[in-house]
């Protein structure tokens, strides 16, 4: 073929002829040099954009109205008639949105199955429903998806590390604060941070729609606040060098450390959060409050709080009480770190 | 102008006719040849490379994603994926070496420096999988992004510029030959009018040398256009019933392929079973995957890919079965017995479908190979014919002319 092609060439050049074949030879190629930018997970906000739909702690609010306890609870089983519990009994499960992600509180264990001090809770309201701890539902969300998930009644509860704060009892009510956490940060073992002060100008992630990602925006001199679906996504990017450190509560961040040996917690935090369950805030559905509020009353008296609390959290925390029920107070609780 | 003084002419006239009838004729056969050429040794290869590039790429993100279900990746899946990689990587090297062409570069650059993050990402994944670390998942979710929103697009991408490029050298070289059928109409149409003219000026009936120039002209035009004919056809063949049902049948395994991917990331991820990946492989993959073979199958009538590709369908049909088990055993909270079943009956039944795909792509692409090139072949020993012809249309037409000038000196 390349004999043919030299005498089409020969004979063609003599007939003032060009052809392609006769063509001069091609410049090499433009090649793309330069490193990319490292791939980002996909829903990763960066800077302003990343306070979107967060939400700030405290406030000022007053109380929700008849949700302290009355009386002993309905037997198991034999919820009043019309209540809320006897809809949740009717349909044979209770929906509770719960996190998948994070160690000790909500996450999968080897075998598949949801678990943690969240999920364990979540089990003692259902117990108290059906008289079995598992007549359960759980729906993974992500943290972005508990109060819409309330709202339109996609769960029934949530149960996933949720601060009370005054902007979220605008739109969900909360159970009484269930256990006290702090947010502190989470570094790189070899790193010489040891306060989110010294954090300026650097990133630091935390899930969108948190009261976390609102307070890395507080800090002075503010850190460039990074935000993701899950809290796993903000150790994937520590892992890979992406941001300076993960901020959130201290009961979130021993779930990271414990997955990663080469990450230290700074262990004194600079909030103290009040955590309750979500559910509807609907006046209609206030009977529902108060006997979750009435379920974790049993739990402070019978050990059965301190006995989930020790056996998933006090191991990678300080040990804690349950602390007390202030059903006239909305946000406001003491910690001892504080 | 008196009669030698026009046998002169003619003469002139008759050899260079013949010399440019030579130069079209060789000009369409080295153009024939090129675009032959392409198709068989440059642009077909390519767009197998191409092909292979994306199909390892899809491969690797399923079998990974699947892997990472089991906890303990299975060692064949370990090596399937280590396989889908370097095959990955070595044909974007050749596609590098054998397509200059600037557009494709930054794609291929992206492939290149991406496919390594992709195994990275993987690597952790699998790393803290063992360690049943739930970061595992954040870490594939990571990788699975990467794949889909970064390399399978660049990979498609280069694959369709490379069989754009195919179907460009198909069209050139089974076209029809207007400017050699042209140049032979006119040299015909001068010739006859030429040996009419000196049949009345010379009272002679037929100069044998014009003749046998002219005879030779038709023989070698035959010739021609019935190579080019017999190179059209092996290279339609080529096209028809290897390279066009190839493509169908591979767009078609690039859907199964993530349709399976995407079963185990809903499992792997968080969003329950009613999640954005469930929604995409349940509303847009699965009746894509049906529109595909449909289309696979009539492209592919009597091409060696087609029993293949009825099987395919067949198949797939069982498979959705086993994944609306997956769903439901998911979506009734039942998670273990949902990445059981996705582990072991989803995946066997996904794989033959996708081992028919991957046969009858086989299949498709040996019979384009063999068409591709009969039709090449078909144009071997035209190029040095036609010119020989061409010198021989001369000698000939000159020596007739010469002699009947001789008789006036």
């Amino acid at each position: 073929m390349r004999i043919s092609a030299v005498a089409a060439c020969a004979a063609t050049t003599l007939l003032v002829l060009i052809t392609a074949a006769c063509g001069t030879a091609t410049s090499p190629p433009e090649v793309a040099t330069g490193a990319g930018a490292l791939p980002t997970p996909s829903g990763v906000a960066v800077g302003p954009a990343a306070l979107a739909g967060s939400t700030p702690l405290g406030g000022k609010c007053g109380p929700l109205p008849d949700v302290a306890p009355t009386g002993p609870l309905p037997q198991p089983g034999h919820m009043p008639a019309g209540s809320t519990m006897a809809r949740i009994y009717a349909q044979h499960y209770l929906r509770v949105g719960v996190d998948q992600t994070t160690e000790f509180f909500g996450y999968r264990d080897a075998d598949g199955n949801l678990v943690g001090f969240d999920d364990d809770v979540a089990r003692q309201i259902a117990k108290a429903i059906f008289g079995n701890p598992n007549a359960i539902r759980f729906v993974v969300i992500t943290s972005a998806q508990r109060i819409p998930d309330v709202q339109n009644g996609t769960v029934d509860l949530v149960a996933d590390n949720m601060t009370i704060t005054c902007d979220r009892l605008q739109k969900v009510a909360f159970s009484s604060d269930y256990y006290n956490a702090g947010q502190t940060i989470l570094v790189p073992s070899n790193s010489r941070v040891t306060s989110i002060h010294q954090l300026g100008g650097q990133r630091v992630c935390a899930a969108a729609g948190t009261t976390s990602i609102n307070e890395i925006g507080q800090q002075r001199p503010e850190p460039i606040p990074v935000s993701v679906q899950n809290w796993t996504d903000c150790l994937v990017l520590l892992e890979q060098g992406q941001i300076a450190a993960i901020s959130t509560d201290n009961s979130v961040l021993v779930g990271l450390a414990a997955q990663d040996p080469q990450t230290t917690m700074i262990t004194k935090p600079f909030t103290c959060e009040p955590h309750g369950l979500a559910m509807s805030i609907a006046p209609g559905a206030r009977d529902f409050v108060r006997f979750v509020n009435g379920v974790l009353e049993q739990m402070r008296t019978d050990g059965e709080w301190q006995r989930l609390y020790n056996q998933w959290v006090a191991p990678h925390l300080a040990p804690q009480g349950p602390p007390p029920p202030q059903y006239n107070v909305a946000v406001e609780q003491t910690c001892p770190w504080l | 102008m008196r009669t030698p003084g026009r046998l002169r002419a003619v003469l002139v006239a008759s050899v260079v006719g013949s010399l440019l009838w030579g130069a079209v004729a060789a000009w369409t056969v080295e153009q024939r040849l090129s675009a032959a050429n392409q198709v068989v040794a440059g642009s077909g290869p390519l767009s197998d490379d191409a092909q292979q590039v994306y199909q390892s790429l899809s491969d690797a993100d399923a079998t990974e994603a699947n892997a990472y279900l089991s906890g303990i990746e299975p060692a064949s899946d370990i090596t399937r994926v280590h396989d889908d990689i370097s095959r990955a990587e070595a044909n974007v090297l050749a596609i590098r070496a054998g397509d200059r062409d600037p557009s494709i570069q930054a794609d291929l650059t992206t492939l290149a420096t991406g496919i390594p993050s992709y195994t990275d990402y993987v690597g952790e994944a699998d790393a803290f999988n063992r360690g049943q670390q739930p970061v595992g998942a954040a870490w594939l979710a990571d990788a699975s992004y990467l794949m889909r929103g970064t390399l399978l697009p660049a990979a498609s991408s280069v694959y369709g510029t490379e069989n754009a490029r195919l179907n460009a050298a198909y069209s050139q070289a089974t076209g029809f030959p207007y400017l050699a059928v042209g140049a032979a109409i006119l040299l015909g149409l001068w010739a006859i009018a030429a040996q009419y003219r000196l049949a009345r000026r010379t009272n002679r009936v037929l100069n044998p040398g014009l003749v046998a120039a002219s005879l030779i002209g038709l023989l070698s035009l035959g010739w021609l256009l019935g190579s080019l004919a017999s190179a059209r056809s092996g290279l339609l063949a080529g096209q028809g019933q290897g390279s066009a049902p190839a493509q169908a049948l591979v767009q078609a395994e690039v859907t199964a392929l993530r349709m399976h991917s995407d079963e185990s990331l809903t499992l792997i991820s968080r969003d329950g079973a009613d999640d954005a990946t469930e929604r995409e492989l349940q509303q847009s993959l699965w009746p894509l995957l049906g529109r595909q073979l449909v289309l696979a199958q009539s492209i592919g009538t009597q091409s060696p890919g087609e029993r293949a590709a009825e099987a395919a369908a067949r198949d797939a049909q069982a498979w959705y079965r086993q994944h609306q088990r997956v769903y439901s055993a998911n979506s009734n909270g039942n998670y273990t017995g949902a990445v059981t079943l996705a582990v072991t009956a989803s995946t066997t039944s996904f794989r033959s479908v996708e081992v028919a795909l991957a046969q009858g792509t086989a299949a498709d692409q040996a019979a384009f190979t063999r068409s591709a090139a009969r039709g090449d072949h078909a144009l071997g020993g035209l190029l040095p014919g036609m010119l020989a012809a061409a010198l021989l249309m001369a000698g000939a037409g000159a020596w007739g002319l010469y002699n009947r000038l001789a008789e006036y000196r």
